[in-house]
């Protein structure tokens, strides 16, 4: 684990990305609990600035809250009801497993000018993972919404407390220049830990490569679901994990131990592309199946235009459910 | 196998390195790849092993059968061509019966072996390259006229083409020893077939050397443990007449004078050979120097007669031509149906004068006492019983003999053998080496005859004679009937007459089981009288021995009528003999013993060298007359070369006495000369079955190329068609 000396805010977080994503509000689909006043409705009605709707007064309300003039027009007892506006719990969960390490794109710099860790040569999925951590960081930072990270591989590696100060993006990134290790991934002892921990109902940007077990990640959702979290499961993939476009025998090490084999490149392709793409399926299924949003990012391509699409899509549902 | 350049051949040995070496150089060391999504890729590879090797199955399947009716399409002609011998390259060895007999002509002149000769020629025609030919001929001697197996079959062609009959005899079992050598030694793996070609007369199955001719097993053993195939043609069923000269001998008159032409008759023997024996004529004459107004004689052939006798009358004047002292009279008869046999040559003596010379010790008085008269001086009497006659005798000294004095006679009488000396002995021992005749008679002056084992041990001769004399208590008579023969042929009609009223008083005693000699008289007690030996590779003059003195005391020989006419024709026969004129049968090898002889000069331009040895170095193949030169090209004696006449006999073979003749088990098929070629022509192949297949190949290669590249472009070009298009990854 390398500790960085100093972090430059340009490093991860591309101008463009910020300009792409600027336009977005970054809210719950589901109503998350916070204890800051901000941007999104807090499930607990009762003094706050928005007028929600009335009931009728049972014996034992709080007769403060009747609606006298409503009182005075019916002769009947409301209760005035209000919808209270709070903080967003925002955590990212970052995945830092040794296959995370992989990254084809033959280049130092990543998009947008951003930058990869001293310690590769070319971006890898984590690095990507780290920009996109930080774009969402300032987005949340930028709505005065509290951040928190936790880094993990088979067990949560590294973690920064929520917070919505000035100095949190800071210390995310801090955090994240942290080089991956070469342990497998272990969502559901990550996600005992991470819930462990945290008590309020959070936004959970869970940003891996998901190369494990699909039925570790259904049980990992699943333990977020029954916490009533909404979780975002964004997988960070590499263009030739997607295309394995390989055209030679090569050997093949695996990042998280699992050894060597060697491939005929061009005649696995196709079998590859298929366990590839019911292993998607798979995942999207058991996200969908959740109802969590799933959004995967190439590491050849900015992060923004993915994260603007996600947001767009998040705030249409908000909207939809305000309405409804 | 042979390459006609060799080079080209390690040049192309060499460039095969060329893609090894490139292959080498350019093999790109695959650089690891560290991979993330380790978990699906090993997935994958096991999903594919599934798949591949259902995929690699079937196009290996494929593959194999293209590879297997590619194989059986090409070797179609291949496999037609072998199913006729079995295997690749064939070795064929071909006996072709060029024998005496083989020359016998048909009505249109055309010989036996040219039958057999066009029947080799059409299966040659037949044989494929590589396959190896040797051709064998029978003539005795046997020999391989093609350089061992040849791939040229078109020079063996030729050679099979220029093929003449030969003057010797047939010899098939030296032919097939030859044939067992050759499949021994260059059949390898190769199919072999020996296929015997002739007509098969009787003349042409004599039998010598090998008692049994090879069969299939001895050969498949000499072949390595392949079958060979043996094939030979069925004999001819064309009945023929041959008439031959069987004899040729001269009868000259005992008592040649010094100077003058002797009258000799000469008696011509005819044989008719055959079973059609018609009615026909034919005419004999004589040729030699002073023959040559001899007028033909005509024979006439009653039906079924076989032989006739023919007597010519002449006087020889062929002192000219003669070769140290021999002529050549040849005797011919019009018939051409058997040219080597319708002449016949024989050596005549035609010299005028013989020198004698007698060792014995010089007395210049004469006894008139019968008894008295030694064993020399009847020797002289009988010789020379007149001034006029055709031996010349003269007395030597023992003391005297030198090699000097010695060369200047033909023959010797060895009077006192008990007076030699060693020295001595070795000089006579050379004088008959070099072709003197030498007479030993007994000395009767003493009573123990020990020079007999000095005799012995010089002249290399071995009997076994007692040193002490035997004197029968009774005379013994000469025996009625006599061997004669070889010197003594010109008396055989009178020998018995002549010898029956010699009595034999005292004699040495002859072992007669333990000599190499022949007995040439004996007495009615079967003891040898007279003992001659006959010039051999050793020796090339002739030895001969009484073991009873011509002394009254010892025999009554020298006053009866026997004495002269005995004493002048061994005289005559036995320089005649050591001579070194021979009569030979065709196809030996005959040995020289002159040692300036270096050549033998034929009746054609080509000479045969003689080695140092004085071995011909190669057989005599010609009949006629040979004469044996020095190196400046002189004359030194003459070699006479007739065949052997019952190498000539037409007889017909029955196909079952042919089997028996070549072993009833031996394993031969008997096949016509117009059945043999096929046996050898490579079976045409099927077009029809190998363009099936050769269609069929093609077929299946195109199945191949479109399942080949549909797994391939399912396995490449996936991502094109099925990459997943998830979160707009590109």
């Amino acid at each position: 684990m390398v500790e960085k000396g100093s972090i430059r805010a340009e490093q991860y977080l591309a101008p463009e990305t910020l300009s792409q994503i600027a336009p977005f509000e970054m809210r719950a689909k589901m109503v998350v609990e916070g204890v800051m006043n901000g941007m999104h409705r807090s499930p607990y009605q009762g003094l706050a600035v928005e007028f929600a709707e009335h009931r009728q007064y049972v014996p034992g309300d709080e007769t403060r809250h009747l609606d006298w003039k409503v009182f005075g027009r019916t002769d009947k007892l409301y209760l005035k009801q209000y919808q209270q506006e709070t903080n967003l719990d925002i955590i990212l969960l970052v995945d830092a497993s040794g296959s995370m390490r992989y990254g084809s794109l033959d280049e130092k710099n990543g998009w947008g000018g951003t930058k990869a860790g001293e310690s590769t040569s070319t971006w890898t999925k984590y690095d990507h993972a780290t920009a996109t951590s930080a774009a969402l960081a300032h987005l949340c930072l930028q709505q005065r919404d509290r951040i928190g990270l936790a880094t993990f591989a088979n067990k949560i590696r590294s973690q920064v407390k929520r917070s919505n100060m000035r100095e949190q993006w800071r210390s995310i990134v801090q955090i994240l220049s942290q080089d991956p290790v070469d342990d497998e991934t272990n969502l559901v002892k990550v996600s005992d830990q991470v819930l462990s921990s945290v008590n309020n109902r959070a936004l959970f940007f869970l940003i891996s490569d998901f190369m494990c077990d699909p039925v570790q990640i259904r049980e990992a959702l699943a333990r977020f679901r029954h916490k009533r979290h909404d979780v975002v499961l964004v997988q960070v993939l590499d263009r030739r994990e997607v295309h394995f476009d390989f055209d030679e025998t090569a050997p093949f090490v695996g990042l998280e131990g699992e050894g060597t084999i060697h491939v005929d490149s061009r005649s696995v392709r196709e079998t590859y592309l298929e366990v590839f793409a019911k292993h998607q399926a798979e995942i999207q299924s058991i996200a969908r199946g959740f109802g969590f949003d799933f959004e995967q990012i190439n590491s050849h391509e900015s992060v923004g235009p993915p994260l603007a699409r996600l947001f767009a899509r998040r705030i249409a549902i908000a909207r939809r459910n305000s309405r409804g | 196998m042979t390459f006609v350049t060799a080079w080209i051949a390690v040049a192309g040995l060499a460039a095969i390195s060329i893609p090894i070496l490139v292959h080498l150089l350019f093999r790109r060391r695959r650089k690891p790849v560290d991979w993330g999504a380790m978990r699906l890729l090993m997935e994958a590879v096991r999903r594919h092993r599934r798949r591949a090797r259902v995929e690699q199955l079937l196009l290996l399947c494929i593959r194999c059968l293209v590879l297997l009716l590619l194989g059986l399409a090409l070797a179609e002609p291949i496999i037609a061509g072998l199913r006729s011998m079995g295997g690749g390259s064939r070795l064929v060895v071909l006996i072709i019966d060029d024998g005496l007999v083989s020359g016998i002509q048909n009505p249109s002149g055309v010989s036996e072996l040219q039958s057999s000769v066009d029947a080799a020629l059409q299966l040659v025609d037949g044989l494929d390259s590589g396959d190896r030919v040797a051709v064998i001929l029978t003539a005795y001697p046997p020999h391989l006229i093609t350089d061992g197996p040849t791939i040229n079959i078109d020079a063996a062609s030729r050679l099979i083409k220029d093929l003449q009959p030969g003057a010797s005899r047939s010899d098939l079992n030296g032919a097939l020893s030859l044939a067992e050598g050759v499949v021994q030694e260059h059949a390898g793996s190769s199919p072999t077939t020996i296929t015997l070609l002739g007509s098969w007369r009787q003349g042409a199955l004599l039998g010598s050397g090998r008692s049994t001719t090879p069969d299939q097993e001895s050969l498949t053993a000499s072949a390595g443990d392949r079958p060979v195939r043996m094939l030979a043609t069925s004999p001819t069923s064309e009945p023929a007449t041959v008439i031959v000269i069987s004899d040729v001998s001269m009868r000259r008159p005992v008592d040649a004078v010094r100077g003058e032409q002797p009258q000799v008759r000469t008696t011509v023997t005819l044989r008719r050979l055959g079973t059609d024996l018609v009615a026909s004529r034919s005419l004999v004459r004589l040729d030699g120097p002073g023959l040559e107004n001899t007028l033909p004689r005509q024979v006439e052939w009653t039906p079924g007669r076989s032989e006739a006798v023919v007597e010519f009358v002449s006087r020889s004047s062929a002192v000219n031509s003669a070769v140290d002292g021999t002529s050549v009279i040849t005797a011919h008869v019009d018939s051409t149906s058997l040219p080597d046999l319708s002449r016949r040559s024989m050596l005549v003596d035609t010299s005028n004068t013989i020198k004698v010379g007698i060792i014995d010790r010089q007395i210049f008085a004469s006894s008139n006492d019968l008894e008295n008269i030694q064993s020399a001086e009847w020797m002289e009497r009988a010789l020379e019983p007149g001034n006029e006659g055709a031996v010349e005798v003269e007395r030597i000294d023992p003391a005297s003999i030198s090699s000097r004095i010695l060369r200047g006679f033909d023959a010797l009488v060895l009077a006192r053998p008990d007076l030699v000396g060693d020295n001595e002995w070795d000089l006579i021992k050379k004088f008959t080496d070099t072709g003197g005749f030498l007479l030993v008679v007994p000395p009767t002056q003493v009573q123990a005859h020990t020079w007999l084992d000095r005799m012995g041990s010089s002249l290399d001769i071995a009997w076994n004679i007692r040193v002490e004399p035997i004197n029968p208590d009774e005379p013994v008579d000469l025996a009625v009937d006599q061997p004669g023969g070889s010197f003594l042929s010109l008396l055989d009609s009178e020998i018995d007459q002549l010898s029956s009223p010699v009595q034999v008083f005292r004699r040495l005693d002859v072992d007669v089981d333990q000599g190499d000699g022949r007995v040439l008289l004996t007495s009615s007690d079967d003891a040898p009288f007279l003992i001659g030996w006959e010039p051999d590779a050793e020796r090339r003059g002739t030895i001969a021995m009484l073991t009873s003195a011509p002394h009254l005391e010892w025999t009554n020989l020298p006053i009866k009528p026997l004495m002269v006419p005995l004493m002048q024709e061994l005289i005559r026969e036995g320089t005649s003999t050591s001579r070194g004129s021979v009569e030979i049968l065709a196809g030996e090898r005959p040995l020289i013993s002159m040692s300036s002889a270096r050549e033998l000069g034929g009746p054609s331009e080509k000479s045969i060298p003689i080695d140092q040895d004085g071995l011909v170095s190669e057989p005599v193949r010609r009949n006629g007359h040979w004469v044996v030169r020095d190196s400046s090209g002189t004359a030194l004696s003459t070699i006479v070369v007739n065949s052997e006449i019952t190498a000539g006999d037409p007889g017909i073979t029955s196909p079952d006495a042919l089997r028996a003749r070549l072993g009833v088990d031996a394993g031969w098929t008997l096949l016509g000369t117009d059945e043999l070629p096929d046996q050898f022509s490579r079976d045409e192949p099927n077009p029809v079955w190998s363009l099936f297949m050769l269609t069929s190949v093609l077929l299946l290669l195109v199945l191949e190329t479109v399942l080949n590249r549909w797994f391939a472009r399912s396995r490449v070009s996936g991502t094109s068609t099925s990459a997943p298009s998830l979160g707009g990854l590109r």
